[in-house]
């Protein structure tokens, strides 16, 4: 959890398969970096609802990280995780050093690795 | 236990809610003399 | 994903001292409102919350949070909040105020109580109370053991239409109630050995991500999926679940019992049901098989409006999955057919062999019997006293106490008509009826302005409030409350870890407070609310320990909701003996208490009242189906409209409409509408819903402003955007449960400004209602 010594590029992967737009993510980040309405640390983004041809539907959300987002530095350094990863209610995201999280990032579809 | 009479989320007790006649077993409400199935005398309630 | 985090940092003990702050690990229930109780982390400074974040320790939120909790601080420091007992000083409506003590407050409550004791009679007080938080038994304990009224509501629910009809048909089926398994009764979770995965749930009638009803946290939904399970979801409208299902079922609105009694046809017909449970431990599936014949594919497909093929699909994957849960939610009461409904979903699951398995439907009871929420202190009234219950002896239910409500309909109807009685007195606590739960609400509103004398707990001002409180207390919030949670499992502490804002009292200091002045004969033996809790944890056979070492405990799961088979085992009989808790001890197919109350003992579809089916005639005027009520991330019911951070999520009122209809109907997304039928219209903001069916729109609920001005006229416009002036009060289901709030008609067209020169809120309160409604 706690950040290396080894200037390691640290970042968040996050399985967007099962996102469901709770926004808990958005308002964790806000209430930790003390933002304004309008304001966003990362920031959920809506693909769908639409059909496919077979029939089934297509329906993604995304949370991207934006510049305001310091992966939590504060929290990290008190040995938490990033509020984000913390509290998402479906516990699809993870931090850590990129080349670990890009190990991880090959075990399944549908996961996107962000690096800051 | 906690009881319906105590206010807990569980049934009535249900004696008091369905007696069974003794003839031909019909569900009866206990207010009943007679089965409403049979025409059997229902039991008093004690 | 639930693992990793610092255990040197997040402990397990109930407090400590982490630098400046003060942790207090506890759990959070009410207020602000909420149907859960997740485990948080408190951090305070100088008896100020600063920080609050979940508790990786507790089994059953492990460390998530939605935003209610996320936000706590804005809430709980919000300087809309109540902060002390005021006393109307203009008239009622003006929302003039005087400040005063509680002494002075509880003064003039004595008085009242006294006077209305020697003129009226006590059982003209009636109280009105919200859905399931944690200010359910404090207002019943009021009610019946302070003030001996025998009348306690729901706060003009029509049809006791929350979980009453599936509670109910549950205790009347099998002598208990059944959630679905996802782990959740047992503290290891998903690693208890005697576990199993569901293999399929059907989500029916909830969007439980976004509602999080019954005690059911929606996101252990998607901890099923990502370990496998697959989705049936029978929903209206498309939501992420029903996306993401491998079968959506996309019913017309008010149709859920002839859906299950289509499933019931094909999984006798076809063979696929479990014989030793049906053989062993039921009663009366000679009958269902009869009844089932009257509900072929081809027949529900037409009622429904789901393909024939799926329905059969759909029956065939959940019986032939094991086990198999169900998930059910809101939307099977809130229709004409809901016990039926209700029944016949009961049926799915015993039929199947999922009732009390691992993965499939367990048999739950709060934990340690502790919690009798609406129910408690009935035992403090007489009999005669209980034979003034208001219209309770017009539904066998209500009347043999599986209900401990008055049903609402019935004292909508007292209170327009003065009889049996005319009330004197409203005691509302942590209800906001007009705002939100009372069906046709410009009709409540006129029938609660007959009422003398109305008192009001809550933590905000609203409408309910100005309208016709003559004192409105402040209620402090969860993490400002000692209290405790057994709704379900585990048995939780609420564990004060802030000062109480300003003046603010919990409802239990409130109850104490109360009882005191009023009946010293029963309260007077608590010093605090620390060993009145204590009496209430361990009394009739409760836990062998106090209210504090339930606050060193955190959490205590009972061993008895985490046994599966209970029947067999002989766990549910207070003789011991194996069986359900029921006349024949069986679980109930044909149920031989419905037919002594009158009732068909089989589940049957019922149409909605109004409806192309039923008035035909009406859907040329209003072409639409309308169903209401589905959820907002974030904010509970009417609640939480005052904070700005919710608000940036929900700025508006909005209702679903399919491109296509909208289209027709020359309405752009974004679009404010009207949403009107022969009751009255309300405005909301149309946004597109691809899957909604073409002929169903939907509205949203409890919406007010508190950012507008609280004086009638505006009232802070409750009626304005209110999609329960479309709603009906007085129109239930035969069993006196359920009511249709999610199934009836309207039509949809543009506001302009021609048509909006006056507010739905000044035509209600100063123009007498919508005149169309008087028609």
């Amino acid at each position: 959890m706690q950040k290396g010594e080894d200037n390691a590029r640290y970042g968040l992967l996050i399985d967007y398969e099962y996102c469901t737009n709770c926004h808990t993510c958005e308002v964790a980040c806000k209430k930790e970096l003390g933002l304004k309405p309008g304001e966003y640390g990362i920031k959920v983004l809506e693909d769908g609802p639409r059909q496919n041809p077979s029939g089934k539907w297509e329906w993604s959300y995304l949370p991207v990280p934006t510049s305001l987002c310091n992966l939590c530095e504060k929290r990290v350094a008190e040995g938490r995780k990033p509020t984000c990863v913390h509290h998402c209610q479906s516990g699809i995201m993870y931090y850590g050093p990129v080349e670990e999280l890009a190990k991880k990032l090959a075990e399944k579809p549908k996961m996107v690795l962000y690096s800051k | 236990m906690c009881s319906n009479d105590k206010g807990g989320f569980v049934p009535p007790d249900a004696n008091k809610l369905v007696a069974r006649c003794p003839a031909c077993k019909a569900f009866n409400s206990p207010k009943n003399i007679k089965c409403k199935k049979c025409g059997a005398d229902m039991p008093k309630k004690s | 994903m639930f693992e990793d985090f610092n255990m040197e940092l997040y402990r397990t003990e109930a407090r400590w001292q982490e630098g400046e702050y003060t942790v207090t690990r506890t759990s959070v229930w009410t207020a602000p409102g909420c149907h859960n109780g997740c485990g948080v982390l408190l951090y305070s400074k100088n008896g100020k919350l600063e920080k609050i974040e979940g508790d990786p320790n507790a089994p059953f939120n492990r460390g998530r949070l939605c935003l209610r909790c996320i936000n706590m601080i804005e809430q709980v420091y919000s300087n809309d909040r109540l902060k002390w007992p005021l006393k109307r000083v203009g008239e009622k409506g003006d929302n003039k105020w005087q400040r005063i003590t509680w002494d002075e407050a509880y003064d003039i409550i004595e008085a009242k109580y006294n006077e209305i004791k020697d003129n009226h009679g006590v059982e003209s007080i009636a109280t009105l109370v919200g859905t399931g938080r944690n200010s359910m038994w404090q207002p019943a304990v009021i009610t019946r053991a302070i003030f001996g009224s025998p009348n306690l509501c729901f706060g003009f629910l029509s049809g006791d239409s929350c979980y009453q009809p599936r509670m109910t048909a549950n205790l009347i089926k099998l002598g208990d109630c059944v959630i679905s398994d996802c782990s959740q009764t047992h503290p290891l979770r998903e690693k208890n050995s005697e576990w199993k995965k569901p293999e399929v749930i059907v989500v029916w009638g909830n969007n439980p991500l976004v509602s999080n009803g019954d005690g059911f946290m929606g996101h252990w939904i998607v901890d099923m999926m990502r370990l496998g399970t697959k989705l049936i979801v029978v929903d209206p409208a498309l939501t992420w679940l029903a996306a993401k299902a491998d079968i959506w079922l996309r019913g017309r609105p008010g149709t859920d019992a002839a859906l299950a009694l289509g499933f019931l046809n094909v999984i006798i017909n076809e063979d696929l049901y479990d014989h030793d449970f049906v053989e062993n431990w039921t009663y009366g599936f000679e009958d269902l098989v009869e009844r089932v014949k009257e509900y072929p594919p081809e027949k529900v497909a037409d009622i429904t409006w789901i393909p024939k093929d799926q329905i059969v699909e759909a029956a065939r994957m959940y019986a032939k999955a094991k086990p198999a849960a169900i998930q059910w939610g809101l939307a099977i009461d809130m229709q004409m057919a809901a016990m039926e409904a209700s029944g016949a979903i009961t049926d799915l699951m015993a039929l199947t062999g999922n009732i009390d398995v691992p993965g499939g439907n367990i048999i739950q009871r709060y934990a340690y019997n502790r919690s009798k929420k609406y129910g408690s202190a009935i035992e403090y009234i007489p009999e005669e006293m209980l034979l003034k219950r208001i219209g309770t002896y017009e539904s066998p239910i209500h009347e043999s106490g599986y209900t401990p409500f008055i049903p609402p309909d019935k004292l909508l109807e007292c209170l327009e008509t003065g009889r049996p009685y005319p009330v004197q007195m409203l005691w509302l606590q942590g209800t906001n009826p007009i705002a939100n739960m009372a069906g046709e609400a410009p009709r409540v509103y006129a029938a609660m302005k007959k009422v003398p004398f109305c008192v009001v707990v809550d933590l905000f001002m609203t409408p309910s409030a100005v309208a016709f409180a003559d004192l409105v207390l402040p209620a402090a919030m969860s993490v400002e409350r000692d209290s405790f949670r057994a709704w379900w499992t585990p048995l939780r502490s609420i564990a004060r870890g802030a000062e109480q804002y300003e003046q603010s009292k919990s409802d239990e200091e409130i109850v104490l407070d109360l009882g005191k002045r009023i009946r010293p004969d029963r309260f007077d033996k608590y010093k605090d609310v620390n060993e009145y809790l204590t009496q209430l944890l361990k009394e009739d056979g409760g836990v062998d320990y106090d209210f504090d070492t339930l606050v060193e405990r955190v959490n205590d799961f009972w061993d008895w909701d985490y046994t599966y088979q209970k029947h067999e085992k002989g766990l549910l009989r207070s003789d011991g003996q194996p069986g359900f808790v029921t006349p024949t001890g069986l679980y109930e197919f044909t149920s031989p208490l419905f037919d002594v109350w009158g009732f068909d003992m089989l589940p049957k579809h019922i149409e909605p009242v109004e409806g192309p089916y039923t008035t035909p005639e009406l859907m040329r005027e209003f072409p639409l189906i309308l169903t209401t009520g589905n959820r907002l991330w974030g904010c509970f019911h009417s609640e939480h409209r005052q904070l700005p951070t919710m608000r940036e999520i929900h700025p508006d009122p909005m209702m679903d409409i399919n491109p296509q209809t909208a289209k027709e109907l020359g309405i752009n997304e974004g679009d404010w509408v009207w949403l009107e039928n022969r009751r009255g219209r309300c405005k909301q903001k149309a946004r597109f819903n691809i899957g909604l069916d073409p002929k169903v729109v939907r509205g949203e609920h409890g919406w007010w402003f508190p950012e507008k001005e609280g004086a009638e006229p505006t009232l802070y416009g409750v009626f304005d955007s209110n999609i329960n002036n479309l709603t009906t009060m007085g129109v239930h289901g035969p069993t006196h449960y359920g009511a249709p709030y999610k199934s009836t008609v309207c039509k949809v067209y543009k506001v302009t400004p021609e048509n909006d020169r006056v507010s739905p809120t000044e035509i209600v309160t100063r123009m007498g209602g919508f005149s169309y409604a008087k028609r």
